[in-house]
């Protein structure tokens, strides 16, 4: 289950985000002074999209999980559930770490407060930090699961919000550079290319750690279980 | 940013491996067949939940 395929998809996506983030720091084209404030901080934008895009895809698969389990009480989607919630966390952090950083050096704050896409995306950061917690803190059984599938479901109502977020209310952070609907987008071909490149490996990388986070969570539901066999006093309890 | 990157996977990878290995040598010891094991892991646990 995934134990195939995960960790082929792991090594072809690191691979691949290696070559993505060598080229935009030695291949693409610096922007010009004229756009940016700090023309050489925006190649964090070849990780802080991808890294944002594979969160988005991980609080997708939380959704998904979450909904498996509270609707079939499905055990895929538990492990679903669980990979989603440790990706999204992983990757939510990557994307704000990295925008942190970018915001310092292009808008002088690490943060604004009144910037809805920052604010939305932090949210699910956190909603994912809870999650990942609240599940090492409580024994694990049907209703700590209805519990946590109930976060996951109704979180993930700041997904559409992150995503719609610029396009209602810009303040701060940008709106979309590509598939923006218009032209095409502002990008040059040599950044979408590399944007794209970066997009693609972060989605088999994400793909690959979905699959191994969902085997490591059969494994231990099949060593728990191997281990009350072991222990007949735990069983009697 | 790769090596963070890297040290996640790492971790994820590894900690599959420590399992795999602590399963193998329980399973030998009960000597449970690995396909007793899947059922109870795909769900019969919570089955009557």
């Amino acid at each position: 289950m995934g134990g195939g395929l995960g960790r082929p998809l792991l090594a072809l996506g690191f691979g691949g985000a290696g070559l993505s983030l060598t080229l935009a720091l030695l291949w693409v084209p610096s922007v010009t002074n004229d756009a940016f404030e700090a023309p050489d901080a925006q190649r964090l934008f070849y990780w802080h999209v991808p890294s944002a895009w594979m969160a988005m895809i991980a609080f997708g698969v939380l959704f998904v999980g979450s909904g498996l389990w509270f609707l079939r009480r499905s055990a895929v989607g538990w492990r679903l559930h669980v990979a989603g919630s440790e990706a999204g966390l992983a990757t939510g952090l990557m994307a704000v770490w990295s925008g942190c950083i970018w915001g310092q050096a292009e808008w002088g704050v690490p943060w604004d407060w009144t910037d809805v896409r920052l604010n939305t995306f932090g949210l699910l950061t956190l909603l994912a930090l809870l999650l990942v917690l609240g599940r090492r803190a409580q024994p694990d059984g049907v209703e700590s699961r209805d519990t946590f599938a109930t976060v996951g479901l109704f979180g993930f109502i700041l997904v559409p919000l992150t995503y719609m977020a610029t396009r209602i209310w810009q303040i701060r952070h940008p709106g979309p550079v590509i598939a923006s609907g218009d032209d095409g987008g502002s990008l040059a071909p040599s950044m979408t290319l590399v944007l794209l490149l970066g997009v693609a490996a972060f989605t088999v990388m994400i793909t690959g750690h979905v699959l191994e986070s969902m085997r490591l969570t059969s494994l231990e539901q099949r060593l728990d279980r191997l281990q009350r066999a072991l222990d007949p006093e735990e069983v009697a309890v | 940013m790769l090596v963070g990157l890297g040290v996640w996977t790492w971790t994820v990878t590894a900690r599959n491996r420590v399992l795999e290995a602590r399963l193998e040598a329980a399973e030998a010891v009960l000597n449970i067949a690995k396909a007793e094991a899947d059922a109870v892991a795909d769900g019969e646990r919570y089955a009557e939940g």
